[in-house]
């Protein structure tokens, strides 16, 4: 499901119009990144947590040419499901 | 900072960003993150433009241990939920460290040398020459010399800082008169030449040894040698070659006839020096094809390997299109190696490359 078919389908449930949601779409996505630049953790109930996490700087080798490059430390936002939401796919399982 | 934010929280932030109503509100945001759970249940993938990506992988099964028991199960293959963030989120969450970039570590490159220090030893070199343009001028007026090189040689020289402030006032007062005193200097005149072909470090050190034995004598003598100290410490900084020159000239020589015979074993040096070059030049196209011809393979080298530059390998002539990577890539066909054509150079800006620019590349000798 891509972007499109997403905000389509929200659009339906929501009866809004397609400019509509795609507004609240974007709304979301920005208070989600304003929210995570500050450090804080989005906990939704049944979906699970963002949040982001401390990277620290590291040493890495390029197996191929042996050349050894230090990484930076980085920020990363990250999701973590809420248990429910894994159990819920683990019995999707084949 | 660090805060929970729940659902509520982020329902009332979007009513008052698209003046909603709050009820209104929640049910959007609910329905927002339900939907997402269908999308994972239908397509097992959801992309929100700006957010990123929600996918279902499958893990494979596997073995495992429980570490208390050291019973061996099973972990039966599953999905799981991954996320994987939108380039612009991962760039707005990492702002604090946006400034950093990955660093290549290189072992080859060890810069012994300090920039200032090098500035330093080329102004000895040129203060040195300019002595020396004195000096043949008017030989007669020798002392002028002493009074150029003093101010540098108390920076040079440790020495000079423990000796005491009254010699070293007396030594700058004396040394006209030291230097008009034919004997003395006849006598140092004598031991320099002896030590001209000795390392300059065995110089300084009979010098001092010497001072120990003077010392008790006069004054004069010992401050003489303490100079004769100094003034091998600054040739021992520049060239071998203006060594010689140097330390004759510095004691106050007269004698014509030594000068001359140093400048000419000078120019002899330097004509071997330049038909060694030309040679070189046509050894080194030689090398270039030789190392043409070889397959890139053959002359793979770790990245622990150190190199000592030992010498000029050929001079390049910068062409149109020229890279110090492409260059070093032709010399050593490897071009990790670039940043020793740097180092040789001396360059200021590993952009300073320019067309139709001699460059010398350093011949690389691994050091173990």
């Amino acid at each position: 499901m891509n972007n499109k078919e997403f905000t389509a389908k929200l659009a339906q449930k929501c009866k809004l119009t397609n400019s509509e949601t795609t507004e609240l779409v974007d709304a979301l996505v920005e208070i989600f990144t304003e929210r995570l630049k500050e450090n804080d953790q989005i906990n939704i109930l049944g979906f699970g947590v963002l949040e982001v996490k401390l990277r620290r700087e590291r040493v890495s080798v390029n197996p191929k040419s042996g050349q050894r490059m230090l990484i930076p430390p980085k920020i990363v936002p990250s999701f973590r499901p809420s248990a429910k939401l894994k159990d819920k796919f683990k019995d999707v399982e084949e | 900072m660090d805060t929970k934010l729940h659902h509520s929280d982020i329902s009332s932030l979007l009513a008052e960003k698209l003046s909603l109503s709050l009820s209104n509100s929640d049910i959007y945001t609910r329905t927002f993150f339900d939907l997402i759970i269908e999308g994972l249940e239908e397509d097992g993938i959801v992309k929100i433009n700006g957010l990123g990506t929600f996918k279902m992988i499958d893990v494979a099964s596997r073995n495992s241990v429980n570490v208390n028991t050291g019973e061996k199960f099973e972990i039966k293959g599953h999905r799981k939920i991954t996320f994987i963030p939108a380039d612009v989120l991962k760039d707005k969450v990492n702002q604090p460290f946006a400034m950093f970039e990955p660093v290549e570590i290189d072992d080859d490159y060890v810069d012994d040398e300090p920039d200032n220090e090098r500035e330093y030893i080329t102004e000895n070199k040129e203060l040195a020459e300019k002595e020396l343009e004195a000096f043949s001028k008017n030989n007669d007026k020798a002392v002028t010399i002493p009074n150029d090189v003093e101010p540098i040689a108390t920076t040079i020289d440790g020495e000079n800082e423990n000796m005491h402030p009254v010699l070293l006032q007396q030594h700058s007062d004396d040394n006209a008169k030291e230097f008009n005193n034919g004997e003395r200097d006849e006598k140092y005149e004598k031991k320099v030449v002896a030590d001209r072909n000795i390392d300059i470090k065995i110089d300084n050190y009979s010098n001092s040894t010497d001072k120990r034995k003077s010392g008790k004598k006069s004054i004069y003598i010992s401050i003489l040698v303490i100079f004769i100290s100094i003034l091998a410490s600054i040739a021992y900084f520049s060239d071998s070659n203006e060594d010689t020159a140097e330390v004759v000239n510095a004691v106050g020589k007269k004698d014509k006839a030594s000068l001359l015979t140093v400048d000419d074993t000078k120019k002899k040096v330097l004509v071997q020096d330049t038909i060694a070059q030309v040679e070189q030049k046509k050894y080194s196209f030689v090398l270039i094809e030789e190392l043409r011809s070889k397959k890139l393979s053959e002359i793979t080298l770790a990245d622990t390997t150190l190199y000592d530059i030992e010498g000029d390998l050929a001079i390049h002539r910068v062409g149109a299109d020229e890279t110090l990577v492409k260059i070093s890539q032709i010399y050593y066909t490897d071009k990790r190696l670039w940043p020793y054509i740097v180092k040789h150079n001396s360059f200021r800006n590993y952009n300073q490359l320019e067309i139709g620019m001699n460059i010398s590349i350093p011949k690389l000798v691994s050091s173990k």
